[in-house]
């Protein structure tokens, strides 16, 4: 086999192994643990493998996408079917194609990575559970979606993947679907996806009828052959609505209302999903398809980024529960990254997604150990005091912290300043709110590590019952070390050199915008050292939350997460339950009573009318011979 | 004035009708019978008209072989009724209704 | 004069078919079947007028005589009472009235909208025929008509031989002889009118000629009502005789 095949046929093999995986163990597996916990964790790992095979002997090798079969083949594209300044193509084809450029395999290695950390944490973390076998199926089968978006090469394969994400990410969510709250959070999170995927595929169809083509190879020669006023006229609506689907995956303002519930859901999910991967798969899809947003669209696109960013900063200073500030975190920074796709800057985005998957879950993972060891106890004004019983895990939490609040020097501070100054670059106004932002991270991340791991314990057990184990320690060690490691370049090699020239930009560092440069790396500095030196002031040693005492209004509305649910809920009532009333009403008294009841009761009445006719007396039967004859006759003579 | 076709056409209808209110009327099957004969002789009216006023003796021709099979209908009609008398004892028709459903 | 027979006879037809059906005085089923003989005899009247003798015969011979005595017979022999009192059902005669005037009303208002014209005969003798038109006499009066070309304004009968041509504008009509077999428009012969359609020979000619398969049925049918009657109703005796 040469070496050609092998790379030709390897990314079908990296996307299909997780979902055999997943299909042999929701099939037929289900009964052993042990095998089927094996079986995943073999797929992703053989993933993982594979993904840097490729990565490193393809480097910078921009192959155009390979077709494997055609799915579904919409004969000749009619002229007259598309917009009439529409280009001339051939036929419609959805191809079932997957994508090998540098993005991807970027974005293979990341969810790859991510993914056999999270499945060997959860080889320790679930174990004991009953679901056991059904968490490894699902994980393989998000596994399987993920790839499946990061791989393909057209629009329309990528809806279907998202689609098989949501659905995945449902089946995770709701593992304990006992809980009622768990279910409900599973749909919720569901739902709204559903929500921004309507936006998506409008978006889509836009994308196809004006541009003619849905392959994102092509997108970008298209639009450059044809600036018509075909697509300029529909451009922007297009963009946006292929933003929609962002919106809900990614979780942006006003779609946000998910994240924070799917908490309900096992930590390991937390990690993978609402870290690094599927939350991220909004963002990759938005800088995949960046080539069709006009300026206008991006600066939406800007401002919802920017406040999602600050708003979910906001809300997370003041949470009580672990997994909610880190929920709010994720929210925050996704804000920031989809801030660096409206200020043009897309490579700064993907950047800081992999700097973000790295932390995010180092972060997510090391709240599991402490979960996971305290009995499932997750307020932090319940912890304390676990720097001196997990001192690994601490430590890593802390590496972690900090590289999210943009500490110079690890990865998160490289990130955040490539947006930092895409921003300056972009709009002022966008550069202080990013730089407002990234002081309250830096100061909420201070709060949560000073209250869960230091100072004194106050939760009822001194001592860990469960020491985590190596399963769980391993990954957090990995994954803090590329924290800190991320970031650097080594002549020319690393992250940001690669995407970089992806959009054949500028990469940070370099010496053009050297004003903005500067700017960045001056306020994201202060903006951090404020930040954690404010948290640092409140709430050393503090044993309960002062805050509210000293914001009074603004720290409740920070509690209660502006009441955005409330609101959500308040609307729904007033107008899907209305509906769904006048629905069942519908149903009920027309549909079946008029109609079905109406129906039999009408002939039986006319049973019971006409049995009156049938008297056995011949008169009557003359009577009525000569009434029909009458009718008859008048018919006819009038 | 002038004795027309329409004259004794609706001569014709009234006994058709006067006959057919005999046998919606009178209970007595002998009776109801009578009626039967009115009905068909007001036909028997309505063909000779025709055939007078159109010059065509068909229409006696016609009357011809009504009148002979009334008879015959008659001698049946009868005939049933005295066995109908016998079986069930009574004339009335409104006794006589098995075929109630 | 033939008018007020007409009138005389129609109405004594009228009356006592009334009263067959509706007696207001008795009940008595005797009563009904005597006023179907007058009924039966006033008929016969209307149909010498209609100058149909030879079937007035037959109507007085055959039903005055041979059906009411029938009726007469069973009547006896069953010895049909009054009819009882019954509880009157006023709803079902109510309709009854009704469903039968209606159709009266129905039939009447139809005959009169027919919209074949009354035609009014020119009775009288043809004086004189050419082949353009008809000289008609009638009591010293002579009317002339024409003979139209179209085809389509005569009225053919049923023998062919006699042709029966009506004139549209004048309404008048006459019987003109056309040989039809030899050349329509040819005038053989004439006929007088105003004499009665000599009937009884008419009547046997066409019966015996056109109609005999009709009549050789009919006659069937009198043979099988004969023998129906007679088995409908025969006592059981001899199945009585053989249970005892």
């Amino acid at each position: 086999m040469s070496k050609e095949t092998v790379i030709l046929n390897l990314p079908l093999v990296i996307l299909l192994l997780p979902l055999l995986s997943a299909a042999l163990i929701l099939l037929f597996f289900s009964q052993y643990r042990r095998l089927s916990a094996g079986l995943s964790v073999g797929a992703v790992g053989f993933g993982l493998a594979a993904s840097i095979f490729l990565f490193v002997s393809l480097g910078d090798d921009h192959s155009k996408s390979d077709t494997f079969f055609t799915w579904l083949s919409i004969g000749h594209a009619d002229q007259n079917a598309l917009l009439p300044s529409a280009p001339d193509v051939e036929s419609l084809d959805f191809n079932f194609s997957l994508q090998n450029d540098p993005l991807s395999r970027l974005m293979l290695l990341v969810v790859t990575l991510v993914g056999t950390l999270v499945h060997v944490f959860s080889l320790a973390y679930m174990r004991g559970d009953e679901g056991y076998s059904r968490y490894f199926g699902a994980l393989s089968f998000f596994v399987f979606s993920m790839l499946g978006i990061v791989l393909s090469a057209n629009l329309i394969m990528m809806f279907i993947f998202w689609e098989l994400v949501g659905v995945s990410s449902y089946l995770l969510i709701s593992h304990w679907f006992e809980k009622p709250a768990a279910a409900d959070a599973g749909k919720k999170a569901f739902i709204t996806n559903r929500i921004g995927d309507v936006g998506f595929l409008l978006g889509i169809l836009l994308v196809w009828s004006a541009l003619g083509t849905i392959h994102f190879d092509s997108l970008g020669e298209q639009i450059v052959r044809n600036n018509n006023a075909g697509w300029t006229a529909i451009a922007t609506i297009a963009g946006l609505l292929i933003f929609c689907g962002a919106v809900g995956k990614s979780a942006q303002f006003p779609l946000h209302v998910w994240l924070p519930d799917a908490m309900e859901g096992p930590t390991p999910v937390s990690a993978l999903i609402h870290a690094a991967t599927m939350v991220a798969a909004g963002v990759y899809m938005i800088c995949r398809v960046f080539v069709i947003f006009t300026p206008e669209a991006l600066e939406i696109i800007a401002w919802i980024g920017a406040i999602t960013a600050l708003l979910a900063a906001l809300m997370a200073v003041q949470q009580d529960d672990i997994k909610r500030i880190l929920a709010y975190s994720t929210l925050s920074q996704l804000g920031y990254m989809v801030m660096a796709v409206g200020c043009s800057g897309p490579d700064a985005s993907m950047f800081h997604l992999t700097t973000h998957a790295a932390f995010k879950a180092l972060l997510f993972l090391g709240a599991g150990v402490v979960i996971y060891a305290y009995h499932h106890e997750q307020d932090i004004w319940k912890m304390g005091g676990l720097s001196k019983t997990l001192p690994i895990t601490t430590l890593c939490f802390v590496i972690g912290a900090l590289a999210l609040s943009g500490f110079p020097l690890l990865s998160g501070f490289f990130s955040k300043d490539a947006i930092l100054m895409q921003a300056y670059l972009h709009n002022k106004a966008l550069f202080g709110i990013g730089v407002f932002a990234a002081l309250v991270t830096a100061f909420y991340m201070m709060r949560c590590v000073l209250v869960a791991f230091y100072g004194e314990h106050r939760g009822e057990h001194a001592e860990s019952d469960m020491k985590p184990s190596g399963e769980m320690i391993v990954p957090l060690i990995i994954l803090a070390i590329l924290s800190v490691t991320l970031g650097w370049e080594y002549q020319g090699h690393g992250v940001n050199p690669i995407l970089a020239d992806l959009w054949e930009l500028e990469s940070f560092g370099h010496e053009t915008h050297k004003a903005a440069h500067n700017a960045a790396m001056i306020g994201g500095t202060i903006a951090a050292f404020t930040g954690l030196l404010l948290g640092w002031i409140i709430y050393k040693d503090a044993k309960e939350d002062p805050l509210p005492a000293k914001l009074g209004k603004l720290a409740k509305y920070m509690r209660n997460r502006f009441y955005f649910d409330e609101l959500y809920r308040f609307l729904n009532r007033w107008t899907q339950e209305k509906m769904s009333f006048a629905a069942d009403w519908f149903d009920r008294w027309i549909i079946s009573g008029l109609g079905v009841k109406g129906t039999s009761g009408a002939v039986d009445i006319t049973g019971c009318l006409l049995r009156l006719f049938q008297t056995g007396n011949v008169q009557t039967y003359a009577l009525l011979t000569v009434i029909g004859m009458l009718f008859i006759l008048a018919l006819i003579l009038f | 004035m002038n004795i027309s076709l329409e004259h004794y056409l609706i001569v014709s209808v009234i006994l058709f009708c006067l006959g057919l209110l005999g046998v919606m009327i009178r209970r007595t099957l002998i009776v109801m019978f009578m009626g039967l004969e009115l009905m068909l002789n007001a036909a028997n009216l309505a063909l000779v008209a025709f055939s007078h006023f159109r010059d065509n003796l068909d229409g006696q021709i016609m009357v011809f072989f009504i009148i002979t099979v009334a008879a015959a209908e008659v001698a049946v009609g009868l005939a049933l009724i005295v066995a109908l008398y016998r079986k069930r004892q009574t004339n009335d028709v409104n006794d006589l209704t098995s075929m109630k459903l | 004069m033939q008018d007020l027979l007409f009138y005389i006879f129609s109405t004594l037809t009228l009356l006592c078919g009334l009263l067959v059906v509706f007696n207001p005085f008795s009940r008595n089923p005797v009563t009904s079947a005597m006023f179907l003989v007058l009924t039966i005899i006033s008929m016969s009247g209307l149909f010498v007028l209609l100058k149909a003798f030879f079937l007035a015969a037959v109507q007085i011979l055959v039903y005055a005589g041979a059906v009411i005595v029938l009726f007469l017979f069973v009547i006896m022999l069953l010895n049909v009472k009054e009819e009882e009192r019954r509880r009157f059902q006023k709803f079902g005669t109510f309709l009854g009235f009704a469903a039968v005037t209606g159709l009266a009303v129905i039939i009447i208002n139809t005959i009169g909208q027919s919209s074949a014209p009354s035609i009014s005969k020119t009775q009288g003798n043809v004086v004189q025929v050419s082949t353009e038109s008809i000289a008609i006499e009638n009591n010293g009066e002579i009317t002339e008509l024409e003979i139209p070309d179209d085809k389509s304004k005569i009225l053919v009968m049923t023998n062919g031989i006699q042709v029966y041509f009506k004139d549209v504008q004048t309404n008048q009509h006459a019987f003109v002889a056309y040989d039809t077999r030899v050349e329509s428009e040819k005038i053989v012969k004439t006929i007088r009118l105003g004499a009665g359609l000599g009937e009884t020979h008419g009547l046997g000619k066409l019966l015996f000629t056109k109609y005999v398969i009709p009549f050789e049925i009919v006659s069937l049918l009198l043979l099988v009502a004969m023998v129906g009657c007679i088995l409908l109703s025969k006592r059981d005796e001899l199945k009585e005789e053989e249970t005892e």
